[in-house]
């Protein structure tokens, strides 16, 4: 697996402060990397440092060979927080300007900030100042210019904070696409989103990693399902399920309501055929399903990790 | 979906019009008030129906004037091609040719009323801002509209739905640190700092200029009603003695211990009579060169560096401060950054310098035509080298302070009352206590002064000496803003 950031024993100080301690973890290739963590817990300085707008006190980031992220000349990008466009300037001015620092002609730099402003649905806003923007469509602006110029790592603050829900669908669509062409870091609050984007994920907490690594091995490749049954069980087909390999454990939750978990140490194989035997158990006593979901083992994962803090 | 294009700039120039409309609608009350009164005095036999059609044509012309300047205003705040690039044009050629017409049937050119006349150089002051401005600074404000239509029509939306260029590197870029200057230029331009800093400068300097030229103009108007003199015997007295004598005092304490001995003078001998030693430097700048022309550029040079920091304070702290250098650091370099928008301020700082000097220099010649035009010109030009190369450490400076505050505010505040008040400080603390005369070379003006000097190995040191601030001003922010927390 190649890397294209190493993050080693990053300590990032402002004050009495720590901000980061000792933070190290790899950045795979083509991953949608995942940074947790509650409010204050270190994500945005974690990616100032990444980017250069904040020198580490101690450790180093290397981002594609490089220790100085002035050279990677747009090769990295960032959707910072709260960073503010230029007054006074065009938004497709602005972006054409980036292209242009990027090494683009300035007929190509408007033809590809035409096409990104139209990805992001700003096209018609093009000839306008930023600052006249709603809190969404700044957003979208500042994600435009993250896109700009094919970067190879994408680093995403937040990306779907404030945005309405047909947005952030939008946004996570985006990243789904850029998957393929780009390695994307993403921070958000929201379990359910990074559960869907991310294939990695780091946790922070107090500036401190906790845990990181492939989201299975982070959740530690447990598998639980809730679900609702035709009818309740009796406990002597509790037991049986009980009894079917791989099922760690199998609780009534309702009336016929039951939460299912799966070994951690099971292959993925494994867990489809511990499935395969209890949906087969149920078909066979004339039991059907009335609703099954997934749970959030990253969600448990992380409120256990942070102690409960989102 | 239109969104508001205007930049700030162009709403100050609108109220700026607004402003400028007022106060001439406040001189048309006045000279109608002067008419009726000429009228009545007319009829007395008392003043000539002459001066009373002069001020009926001047009336006209400043109501037409304030009509286009509103109208214009109005055009600028609605970003409308027509009323405000169409009329604010035309406004600016009104407002010219008004001033013209005023000069020529005032017959001041002739005559030579230089006061009045440095004053009307003030005149052209705001159509000359307008002309450029509106054509060339926010000229995409009126052609924008175009391209949206364009972009409704779907040619843009063709153009997006293209596939993605390959990224091709463009080997015809221009260097980052001409991009960011670029970019930089025109930023400040568009905003109210770009609209206020060249007005503000230009009326500063022509105002300075025309209160000293009027002092000049008074005394020989003095000579030649009350000494009943003549036109050249005026001049010669205003030549030889008056002007000469009053900018010798000037830089005798202008260049204070600076002084020193005539470069080619003999020895001075024991004689009966020994005449007060004259200071070679304020010899040099008054009797080889036009004394007038060199008192005003001392002026200039006094005032440039504390005007530059009206418009060098903010060139990082307010980006600092929104931090919107994050969407450049990882497209370009720091050092980039840094001195991009150093020789922006520089770039706006020099043609209106360019652009004082000139005028300063055409309306010497036009009053004062015992000068000759050669050292005048030779004088202004130079003059030009020496007011840039003092007040480029003054931009250094405030870039300094600027990487240092965060605050646009703090970095004006700062940079103003340190370049306008430290110098004067320096000087008293200096007469008070002489070992504190180290004080007035922490600033450059001290030693641009040195630019004026007679030697030639002189003047060289000073310019050496101005640069090297700029080095030392600029590097202390480059190695700030360098590890600064963006």
């Amino acid at each position: 697996m190649n890397t294209v950031a190493s993050i080693s024993n990053v300590t990032k100080k402002f004050g009495s402060l720590v901000a980061l301690n000792e933070v190290s973890f790899d950045i795979p290739e083509h991953s949608v990397f995942g940074v947790l963590g509650p409010n204050g817990a270190g994500k945005t300085t974690l990616f100032s440092v990444m980017a250069g707008f904040f020198r580490p006190d101690e450790g180093e980031v290397v981002v594609f060979g490089e220790k100085n992220p002035e050279l990677l000349k747009g090769r990295l990008a960032i959707l910072p927080q709260d960073a503010q466009f230029q007054s006074n300037i065009p938004i497709v001015d602005q972006l054409t300007y980036f292209l242009r620092l990027m090494g683009r002609s300035r007929a190509e730099a408007l033809r590809e900030t035409v096409r990104t402003l139209e990805l992001v649905g700003l096209a018609d806003v093009m000839y306008g100042q930023a600052a006249t923007l709603s809190h969404g469509m700044y957003k979208r602006l500042a994600l435009a210019q993250a896109f700009l110029g094919n970067p190879e790592l994408i680093i995403l603050d937040e990306p779907t904070s404030g945005l309405d829900w047909q947005s952030a669908t939008q946004i996570r669509e985006l990243v789904k696409k850029l998957k393929a062409e780009a390695t994307l870091v993403v921070s958000s609050h929201n379990m359910e989103e990074m559960r869907e984007l991310c294939d990695h994920v780091a946790i922070l907490n107090r500036g401190k990693l906790i845990k990181n690594g492939p989201v299975d091995e982070v959740t530690g490749l447990s598998y639980a399902v809730d679900c609702v049954l035709s009818r309740g069980l009796d406990e002597a087909e509790m037991a049986e399920i009980r009894g079917i390999g791989g099922i760690e454990k199998f609780e009534k939750t309702g009336e016929a309501a039951y939460s299912l978990d799966l070994f951690s140490s099971l292959s993925k194989e494994n867990r489809d055929l511990a499935l395969k035997l209890f949906f087969r158990y149920l078909n066979d006593r004339s039991v059907f399903i009335r609703s099954l979901v997934e749970k959030n083992k990253l969600e448990d994962e992380y409120l256990k990790l942070t102690g409960g803090k989102n | 979906m239109e969104r508001n294009v205007r930049p700030s700039g162009l709403t100050a120039f609108a109220i700026i019009n607004f402003i400028f409309a007022g106060v001439i609608g406040i001189s048309v009350m006045l000279s109608v008030g002067t008419l009726a009164c000429a009228g009545s005095f007319s009829r007395n036999q008392a003043l000539g129906p002459e001066t009373a059609n002069i001020s009926l044509v001047t009336t006209i012309l400043n109501l037409a004037v304030m009509a286009l300047l509103v109208v214009s205003g109005i055009g600028y705040l609605k970003c409308s091609p027509i009323l405000g690039r169409l009329f604010g044009s035309v406004y600016a050629c009104a407002d010219a040719v008004k001033t013209i017409i005023a000069l020529l049937s005032l017959g001041i050119l002739q005559q030579g009323s230089t006061f009045i006349a440095i004053i009307t150089v003030g005149n052209f002051v705001w159509p000359l801002l307008t002309i450029v401005f509106i054509n060339f600074v926010f000229n995409d404000v009126w052609r924008r509209r175009t391209r949206l239509a364009e972009l409704a029509s779907g040619i843009s939306s063709a153009a997006a739905a293209a596939p993605a260029p390959a990224a091709v590197p463009d080997k015809k870029t221009p260097p980052h640190v001409v991009l960011v200057m670029m970019q930089s230029i025109r930023q400040t331009l568009r905003g109210v700092q770009g609209v206020l800093f060249p007005l503000v400068a230009l009326v500063i300097c022509f105002t300075t200029v025309g209160i000293l030229i009027a002092v000049a103009q008074g005394v020989q108007n003095y000579a030649e009603t009350e000494g009943g003199m003549n036109r050249s015997q005026s001049d010669r007295l205003m030549r030889d003695v008056v002007i000469k004598q009053a900018a010798y005092g000037f830089f005798v304490w202008l260049f204070d211990d600076q002084s020193q001995a005539a470069p080619n003078g003999p020895p001075a001998k024991t004689i009966a009579y020994t005449p007060p030693a004259r200071d070679a430097w304020a010899d040099y700048v008054t009797s080889e060169k036009p004394a007038l022309l060199s008192l005003i550029f001392a002026v200039m040079m006094t005032l440039f560096p504390i005007l530059s920091s009206f418009l060098a304070f903010n060139q990082i702290s307010e980006d600092a401060r929104r931090k919107g250098f994050r969407y450049l650091l990882l497209r370009t370099t720091r050092s980039s950054i840094f001195f991009g928008k150093f020789l922006a301020a520089l770039a706006i700082i020099i043609p209106i310098i360019v652009l004082t000097v000139a005028a300063v220099a055409f309306f010497v010649l036009i009053s004062y035509p015992f000068y000759p035009v050669a050292a005048v010109v030779s004088w202004s030009l130079w003059a030009i080298v020496m007011i840039f190369l003092v007040s480029a450490p003054s931009v250094a400076f405030c870039l300094l302070l600027s990487a240092l505050i965060n605050s646009g505010f703090g970095s004006l505040a700062a940079g103003a009352l340190t370049l306008g008040f430290f110098p004067l400080i320096a000087r008293l603390l200096k007469d008070s206590a002489g070992f504190l005369v180290f004080l007035q070379y922490l600033l450059p003006q001290k030693v641009a002064y040195f630019l004026m000097n007679p030697r030639w190995w002189v003047v060289l040191l000073a310019a050496v000496g101005c640069v090297a601030y700029v080095a030392v001003y600029s590097a202390g922010g480059y190695f700030y803003f360098k590890r600064k927390s963006l």
